[in-house]
């Protein structure tokens, strides 16, 4: 690795996105007359900031809430309970009319280029869009914006004409990236963006989305499931297990100091290109993911947890800051606690 | 005479062409490789670059309407596959020579409870009564370590979780004893946990086993960690082949140094509190197989590349302890810092 | 400075007609035969060679021969010339059905698929209007006014309208949930735009696909209810009359009964060729297969 772009983490301030005890839950309808017969709790309870410049990861694997996290977060779902305040307005409670003008200080990416462009619009148009939606510009001054966009993240100005399907994957989720951009965001959710391109073009769009961050002081909301991505392009990362989060720290503590058993557990079972890996492994965790709509009680963990004791499956542990900046949600890491292992119980 | 030197399949200079409204796509140009008994053999590369189609083609299973097997030689055991009968191909297949795909969930019968697919297919190679090949289904999912394995026998795909119905191809590609099993990309579409999971199987079930495995990814981490030789692709050529200790330790090809350079990584504690090191990126994309690539199909990405290289293709060369490279600056790269 | 990539992956590919002939065959043969038979509807007053109402009975039960090409009717009317009319009542029928209810059915099958509250009850009134028969409903249409081109087309079109629109919410519906009308919405694209530009451009190629088979089904039902006396005054040439007409004097003089038939399942076939061409052209899974 080459180059090392600017370090620290950005000054303290008033954070531009925070999230205070948000609940997703949704509901199975069943039966005869489909009444509610159970709910999926998809996100239940979560807490957490994003200043200026600085991102957020959320990672987890398939059914803790990630995804959801982010749609609702960007109001395309609507939370079950919880706050939002973006940019210190609280808009929460605000239906699609009112939450409108918000939108734009909140932008998204998805991850699936190919299914995140309309087919049947020229990709100038489509990265023009908002612009045009919120008045910020019309026809021939458009047309000049989105020329410079493209050029920022690195596609030709006469592409504008070109039609989705004639780009390929990394130079869609490039477009996805200058649409996101157009309107000047505070907070960009990015909901793996990474995940569906290939190595050597990740590499590309990461480091685009690095260099965006610094020069336009973005904060992003980052999403995904590749603790590798992750450990690249995060300042802070959140770990995510059913709905829950189990730990949140900086990027530095999280791989040299987690706390979390399952923390613990992804990064024992994350592979990584270096065979003599194979033999350091640790303990692989067994189990499947229990499903959202069935949550294990009390820790949602303890299913597949080596260290559980009697209390976890009774006691839901809340998130609890143990060590500066560093919050755990586990029974056997009180605050203060050693950072050592934990042994195995009996 | 490959069975006596211990290679179980031998492929020689595999083309495989597809007719697409753009013209000819050469998605194999060229390829050749052994596989040996009981080896762990990892095709690595990235969308495209014809690894798929390689493992399609070894079992024949590319589609006449839109492609076939141009030219080149494919030995199983000594038996010519390219030219076998396609009854012989329907009792090779799943029987000598199994194959497990990427998405469990589309692979599987939905209608179909697991121990049926399970004993179907073994009735139809072993020819044993049906009693008996539930027995073999049940036996195959507890080697899988599924719990419970007699209840399973009666659920449907939909039923179990997608790290269980990787389990089940599994189980059902191994349930005839095939010699070669070939896994086109089985952990991508999983969690990491349960990755790591079926990963770990597939290892204690080649010990168990003996069965040789052809391993198709584009995930570097999986080939360390659970393949012994690696074949590296690129635009339907093999650029690197080597035991995989010594790909890693020093990569040869400039098209493998990339790859390696552009992978966010987890295991290096280089990188101070905070700091955001740019990734290695390769610049420029994959070229298009519709047009023959006269010199090195990865000249144009290259930072070592010569005038040579544009118009001449390298041949693959042996430097030593099984480590081949098709490059023709082999030796700057391998003074340049990796 | 990002670096700026490589050039677009496709290059643009030249539009041919003779390619794309050769590469839809079914649509271009059902293309031209039904052109054809639109230019025989429109020039009918020049190619019929006779009045198609003018009677004459000294001629009547002629077979064809080279005065009267399709032979005569009993009331001495040039089959040919009846005929050759009658596609225009056919043709026009079958396109204004198809166009009105692709026009209704576009606008409620946008509203029902987009807005679950307006679904609901909707989708139940159209569950009711399909079970109306269109020959019932002409029937009693008829009866309430008087037989006319106008009233067959409204009684054909009740019943189809519900048929569009449920193929048209398939398509909203299964659009709504794509990650680009996420996107959409995210980048400030308000309910009216969304419908518009991003959904509605997606409904057009199942949409047409649709209407065409409706246009064919319109033609025989039409053909039904001249049959049965419930369609087009009898006057007016329409080949389900001259079907129904000719029906008594079936025995000897076949070509009153033929000739019409034949250009009736003719027409349809066109339709429907057209039709089944469109549909495998604009299925994206097979649309860039060779």
């Amino acid at each position: 690795m080459s180059e090392q772009s600017t370090t620290e983490r950005p000054v303290p301030e008033a954070p531009v996105l925070q999230v205070d005890g948000l609940v997703k839950h949704f509901p199975i309808h069943g039966g005869l007359l489909q009444r509610q017969t159970g709910a999926v709790k998809a996100v239940d309870g979560v807490s957490f900031s994003i200043a200026r410049g600085e991102t957020l990861g959320l990672v987890g694997e398939s059914g803790c809430g990630k995804s959801t996290i982010g749609k609702t977060v960007l109001k395309l779902i609507e939370p079950t309970a919880g706050r939002i305040v973006l940019a210190g307005q609280d808009i929460s409670a605000l239906k699609p009319g009112a939450m409108w003008p918000h939108r734009r200080r909140i932008q998204t990416i998805f991850q699936d280029p190919y299914s995140s462009m309309n087919p049947r619009l020229p990709a100038g148009t489509i990265v023009g869009e908002p612009l045009e939606n919120f008045g910020l510009s019309r026809g021939r001054e458009t047309d000049d914006r989105v020329a410079k966009l493209f050029e920022r993240v690195g596609l030709r100005p006469d592409a504008m004409r070109k039609y989705a399907h004639e780009f390929s994957g990394g130079q869609r989720q490039r477009l996805g990236i200058a649409k996101a951009l157009s309107v000047n965001p505070d907070v960009i959710v990015a909901d793996e963006p990474v995940s569906a391109l290939d190595v050597s073009v990740q590499a590309q769009v990461l480091n685009l989305l690095i260099d965006l961050q610094e020069e336009f002081r973005l904060a992003y909301l980052f999403i995904s499931h590749d603790l590798a991505v992750m450990r690249h392009i995060s300042h802070r990362i959140a770990v995510m297990y059913l709905g829950r989060i189990v730990e949140l720290t900086t990027k530095r503590t999280l791989f040299t100091q987690p706390l979390h058993p399952y923390t613990e557990a992804l990064l024992s079972a994350a592979t990584a290109p270096d065979p003599r890996r194979r033999q350091k492994r640790k303990h692989i965790v067994q189990g499947d993911v229990p499903s959202p709509a069935n949550p294990p009680p009390g820790c949602h963990f303890h299913t597949r947890c080596p260290y559980a004791i009697a209390d976890c499956k009774v006691i839901a542990p809340p998130l609890i800051e143990v060590a500066e900046g560093h919050h755990v949600a586990c029974l056997r890491r009180p605050v203060g606690g050693d950072p050592g292992p934990l042994s195995v119980s009996s | 005479m490959s069975v006596a030197s211990g290679n179980i399949l031998e492929v020689r200079d595999l083309q495989t062409q597809f007719n697409t409204l753009d013209g000819v796509v050469r998605a194999v140009d060229g390829v050749s490789f052994d596989l040996a008994r009981g080896e762990t053999l990892g095709i690595v590369g990235e969308s495209g670059c014809g690894k798929s189609v390689t493992a399609l083609s070894i079992l024949r299973l590319i589609p006449p309407e839109t492609g076939r097997i141009a030219a080149g030689s494919i030995k199983f055991e000594g038996e010519e596959l390219t030219t076998l009968g396609e009854e012989a191909m329907k009792r090779l297949r799943g029987h000598r020579i199994s194959m497990i795909f990427q998405e469990p969930m589309t692979s599987l019968n939905p209608v179909l409870t697991v121990g049926t697919q399970i004993a179907e297919n073994v009735v139809r190679h072993m020819g044993v009564p049906w009693r008996a090949a539930r027995e073999r289904a049940c036996e195959m999912l507890d080697l899988v370590r599924i719990a419970d394995a007699r209840r399973r026998l009666d659920e449907y795909p939909h039923q179990l979780s997608g790290g269980m119905r990787q389990r089940v191809m599994i189980a059902m590609a191994l349930s005839c004893d095939p010699q070669v099993l070939i896994a086109d990309e089985p952990t991508t579409a999983l969690d990491v946990t349960i990755q790591a999971q079926i990963l770990q199987l597939m290892l204690e079930l080649k010990e168990k086993t003996g069965t040789a495995i052809v391993l198709i990814t584009h995930d570097l981490g999986v080939v360390a960690e659970t393949t012994e030789r690696v074949v590296v692709m690129y635009a339907g050529r093999k650029v690197e082949e080597a035991p995989v200790e010594a790909l890693f330790a020093e990569p040869l090809h400039p098209y493998t140094r990339g790859l390696m350079r552009a992978i966010p990584r987890l295991d290096i504690e280089a990188d101070a509190a905070g700091t955001r090191p740019r990734l290695q990126e390769i610049p420029g994309l994959v070229p298009r197989l519709t047009q023959p690539i006269p010199g090195c199909a990865f000249a144009p990405r290259c930072g070592f590349a010569t005038e040579r290289c544009a118009v001449e293709s390298p041949p693959l060369v042996d430097v030593g302890a099984g480590h081949t490279v098709a490059c023709w600056e082999v030796d700057r790269v391998r003074a340049s810092a990796i | 400075m990002t670096a700026i990539t490589d050039d677009l992956v496709l290059p643009p590919r030249r539009f041919s007609l003779a390619t794309a002939i050769r590469r839809n065959p079914t649509i271009a043969f059902g293309a031209v035969l039904l052109a054809a038979l639109i230019i025989v509807g429109i020039f009918a007053p020049y190619i019929a060679y006779s009045d198609p109402f003018k009677i004459a009975p000294v001629n009547r039960l002629r077979p064809p021969s080279e005065r009267w090409w399709f032979g005569t009717d009993q009331f001495g009317r040039d089959v040919f010339s009846r005929t050759v009319y009658g596609a225009r009542v056919s043709l026009i029928v079958g396109l204004s059905v198809a166009l009105f209810s692709s026009a209704v059915g576009l606008g409620l099958g946008l509203l029902c698929g987009y807005f679950r509250k307006v679904d609901g009850i909707v989708m139940r009134v159209m569950d009711g209007l399909m079970a109306i028969p269109s020959i019932l409903l002409a029937i009693a249409l008829i009866t309430l006014t008087r037989p006319s081109l106008g009233i067959v087309i409204l009684a054909i079109v009740i019943p189809e309208v519900p048929r569009i629109v449920r193929v048209v919410r398939a398509v909203v519906l299964s659009i709504r949930s794509q990650p680009y009308i996420e996107s959409a919405i995210a980048g400030g694209t308000k309910n009216t735009k969304l419908l518009l530009r991003h959904v509605l451009p997606n409904t057009l190629a199942p949409l047409i696909v649709q209407s065409t088979y409706v246009c064919a089904s319109a033609m025989l039902i039409e053909a039904g209810l001249s049959f049965l006396g419930a369609g087009v005054p009898p006057e007016v040439p329409s080949w389900g009359n001259i079907i129904a007409q000719g029906r008594t004097f079936f025995q000897i003089a076949p070509w009153t009964i033929l000739i019409p038939g034949v250009f009736l399942a003719i027409t349809v076939l066109a339709v429907n060729l057209l039709g089944d061409g469109l549909r495998d052209r604009l299925d994206p899974r097979l649309a860039r297969r060779l």
